[in-house]
């Protein structure tokens, strides 16, 4: 018998899992491979990994673009002519200081679901979505509980896991394993874009360094989690939809928790970043700040000298080229970055 | 009529006085262009060439003054609004009042090339980290900083969501500098989906009706912005004669771009063809004057025209050009290499396109504004591509890439392969950086092939 696949591909940290899954399909927040051939003069290595990563994805059922970045908005259209798998491109819009913002954010999402009910046949009730987001929401927690046990390349894996495929997760969550102890290593955050499958070596390469990633700032990390759902309320949510006590919409419960919550250097203003980079900064330690970007990223490249300067800490800007990770490179870098640390 | 010719730098000097003793009559901001490079030191205009009218002279000198007219609108107690990346459609609603002036601070990425690098503006977005893998446009955060090639701006607007990361970013760090931005979002143009409610856009692309509402009320807020800069609202009917005087503009530039890409001998150089036209985005901070000066550029052209007489060889090869050039030098040596322009697309296709006059004003306006070629897919804009090379009889298209920005690193691809599928042209892609004069021999050599390739399609 032929089986239908279910599985919805996106990489952007805005598109929420949970709308997806609750229409009965499969969503996998990818992380690409960086690809052998290299990109083409101008292009985003990881936007070009991606395009490629989704042309071997042959069980994926389609694919989800954002407009978060110029380069994917625009990729995507180059994605579309290499497969027949559906596309669908989502508005999420840079721009959050008004309410009229947060409602395209919202009216793309219904437009999302639109989409995936054409592929699924199924229309979510809001008790099913409750449900999905109070599961997510708690597996979420877990992660996040379990991050002083784990080391830092553990606790990021753990979470690119989940993003890659939630809906298992419960029964493929990793073992933690003692993470040693850090007395001796430097706390820094590590931040930038999204990371392909052979850069998390980078948290390895900080460790032999002398320094261990106290915040994991990049897109695939836990700067990208939505919002935590409040438990109570969403229990209420679930419950008011079930019995269809009221009109509450967990669907807006959601587009909160994501759109309001996120912060990230492409929104306009992007504030909200510095606001929580400082908040975490203070809270976690933080002694250094290692950018990631990738060649070609202007909405992390540009902020690279505001951050050094406005950090105030040890700052070092790590560029990501075709060439993945070199680690030789990298390690050399940064041990020069963690001697600066400690003097 | 003096005889159409194009000249160099230093034959503007006698030809001035020559135009000037046979009556040339000139505005308040007029004189000999050597005045530029001796007091402004725009010494790229030393190595271009000209049309020899008196009105590609005028043209020129409104360009080169626009900071003049900045600084005196200021002094007169006018309030300046920055108009970043919008490309036409806020400039219309801040003109709309007559205490505002409206400029474009994106318009600073020539800085580089008029200058010859002399201001220094590229080394300092250099100096904050916005390197030269950005579009050259970082030169308007230069400009900002040293403040010497325009007043700051009692406003300053930027759209931002389907447009390019190298100027949201640029723009990010702009604000980060302490010049506040009012933000507002232009979504990515999308198809309509199967019965949803759609609109069909000026320029013929078609958007649904959710996002021109959205693009409306986006709108609004700049209105409401704009109105308590001007201290007077921005109600309906000003707007509307706002729209109405915009429009002006817009069907001069139509008429002298049909004119000039059509003839069967060209009558005015790309050059002056392409300043012209990035009139329609700003009106060089005077609307009135720019519809004077376009519609002298106009006259010159009809004259010409109807005496069968022009600037280039009859048999010059009509090149559809896509993307502004960084490098106006550049414009020069596609005419040296035997083409001429017979069509564009600069990024701005829709601000040549009329806004509708009998819709309410703020829904004209966000169907223009949608109508961006820049926030829709590289396959609409190759539609456009293609239509309008079709209109104007190209031969060839011209994709001029611009250094580092974020849409040209796929997009010429996608243009080029439909160029060529749908219309059977030859097309080059060719980066243009704010100086070309070491890349001038494979610049030439690329051109010069295309127009051989378009010479032999043609035998």
């Amino acid at each position: 018998m032929l089986q239908v696949s279910k599985r919805i591909i996106y990489s952007c940290p805005f598109v929420p899992a949970e709308w997806i899954a609750a229409h009965g399909l499969e969503p996998s927040r990818i992380i690409p491979k960086m690809t052998s051939s290299g990109a083409p003069n101008g292009v985003c290595p990881y936007a070009q990994a991606f395009t490629e990563a989704i042309a071997e994805e042959s069980d994926a059922a389609a694919i989800i673009f954002t407009t978060v970045c110029d380069q994917m908005r625009r990729i995507s259209e180059t994605a579309a002519a290499r497969t027949f798998k559906p596309i669908f491109l989502m508005n999420v819009p840079h721009t959050w200081q008004n309410p009229g913002a947060h409602r395209l954010y919202r009216d793309e999402l219904e437009r999302l679901g639109r989409f995936l009910e054409k592929l699924s046949g199924t229309n979510p009730s809001g008790g099913d979505l409750t449900g999905i987001m109070s599961q997510y929401g708690e597996i979420r927690q877990q992660i996040l509980d379990s991050r002083p046990n784990l080391t830092a390349r553990q606790f990021s894996e753990m979470m690119a896991a989940f993003h890659h495929n939630p809906c298992c997760f419960g029964i493929l969550m990793p073992k933690p394993t003692p993470q040693g102890s850090r007395n001796n290593l430097l706390p820094v955050a590590l931040i930038g874009g999204p990371l392909t499958s052979e850069a998390f070596g980078i948290f390895d390469l900080i460790e032999q360094a002398g320094g261990y990633v106290a915040l994991d700032g990049t897109e695939t990390g836990e700067r990208t989690l939505p919002a935590a759902f409040d438990r109570r309320s969403i229990a209420i949510l679930r419950l008011s939809n079930i019995l269809r006590l009221s009109k509450d919409d967990p669907l807006g419960t959601l587009a909160d928790a994501y759109f309001g919550h996120i912060p990230d250097p492409f929104r306009r203003p992007n504030s909200e970043f510095f606001k929580w980079l400082k908040q975490m900064i203070d809270e976690r330690g933080i002694r250094g700040i290692i950018l990631r970007h990738y060649l070609w990223c202007d909405i992390w490249r540009a902020e690279a000298q505001r951050i050094a300067d406005w950090a105030g800490l040890p700052f070092l800007e790590l560029d990501a080229g075709d060439g993945g990770l070199e680690p030789s490179r990298t390690l050399f870098r940064l041990e020069a970055f963690m001697e600066v640390i400690t003097q | 009529m003096n005889e159409p010719r194009i000249i160099s730098f230093d034959e503007w000097d006698s030809h001035y006085i020559q135009l000037r003793d046979a009556g040339m009559m000139e505005p308040s901001y007029g004189g000999p262009l050597r005045r530029h490079v001796d007091d402004g030191g725009d010494t790229r205009l030393l190595r271009l060439r000209y049309d020899n009218s008196a009105a590609s002279l005028r043209l020129w000198n409104f360009l080169l003054t626009e900071e003049d007219r900045l600084r005196a609108a200021r002094a007169e107690g006018k309030k300046l609004v920055g108009t970043m990346k919008d490309l036409g459609t806020v400039p219309v609603m801040a003109y709309s009042l007559p205490n505002l002036v409206a400029f474009y601070p994106d318009g600073a990425w020539w800085i580089p090339c008029v200058m010859e690098m002399n201001a220094g503006l590229l080394s300092i977005a250099s100096s904050l980290g916005i390197d030269e893998t950005f579009c050259p446009v970082r030169a308007m955060i230069g400009a900002f900083v040293t403040q010497a090639h325009f007043p700051l701006p009692d406003l300053l607007t930027c759209s931002v969501g389907a447009t390019c990361d190298d100027f949201s970013a640029i723009a990010q760090r702009l604000e980060g500098l302490d010049h506040p931005i009012l933000w507002w979002e232009i979504p990515s143009r999308r198809h309509p989906d199967t019965n949803e409610a759609s609109i069909i856009l000026p320029g013929g692309f078609s958007a649904p009706v959710s996002q021109v509402e959205f693009v409306k009320s986006e709108l609004e807020r700049i209105r409401i912005s704009i109105s308590n800069l001007a201290g007077m609202p921005l109600d309906d009917k000003t707007l509307a004669r706002g729209i109405r005087a915009a429009n002006r503009v817009r069907r001069i530039l139509s008429e002298l771009r049909i004119l000039v890409f059509t003839a069967e001998i060209c009558p005015m150089p790309a050059l002056e063809m392409q300043i012209a036209e990035m009139l329609a985005i700003h009106y060089c901070s005077d609307r009135e004057e720019a519809e004077i000066v376009l519609c002298e550029l106009l006259t010159e052209v009809r004259a010409r025209v109807s005496e069968g007489v022009g600037v280039l060889s009859a048999e010059a090869v009509r090149v559809f050009w896509v993307n502004p050039v960084a490098d106006l030098r550049t414009m020069n040596l596609l005419e040296d290499c035997g083409g001429r322009i017979c069509g564009t697309e600069y990024l701005f296709a829709h601000a040549l396109d009329e806004i509708r006059e009998d819709l309410p004003p703020m829904e004209a306006l966000a169907r223009i504004a949608l109508a961006d070629p820049m926030v829709g897919s590289a396959n609409d804009r190759a539609q456009r591509i293609i239509e309008d090379a079709c209109a104007f009889g190209a031969e060839a298209v011209i994709i001029s890439r611009i250094p580092g920005a974020s849409h040209c690193a796929t997009e010429g691809e996608v243009i080029a392969d439909l160029v060529r599928s749908e219309l059977g042209l030859p097309v080059v892609e060719i980066e243009v950086p704010p100086i070309t004069d070491a890349m001038i021999p494979t610049l030439r050599t690329r051109i010069e092939a295309l127009i051989e390739t378009a010479i032999r399609r043609n035998e």
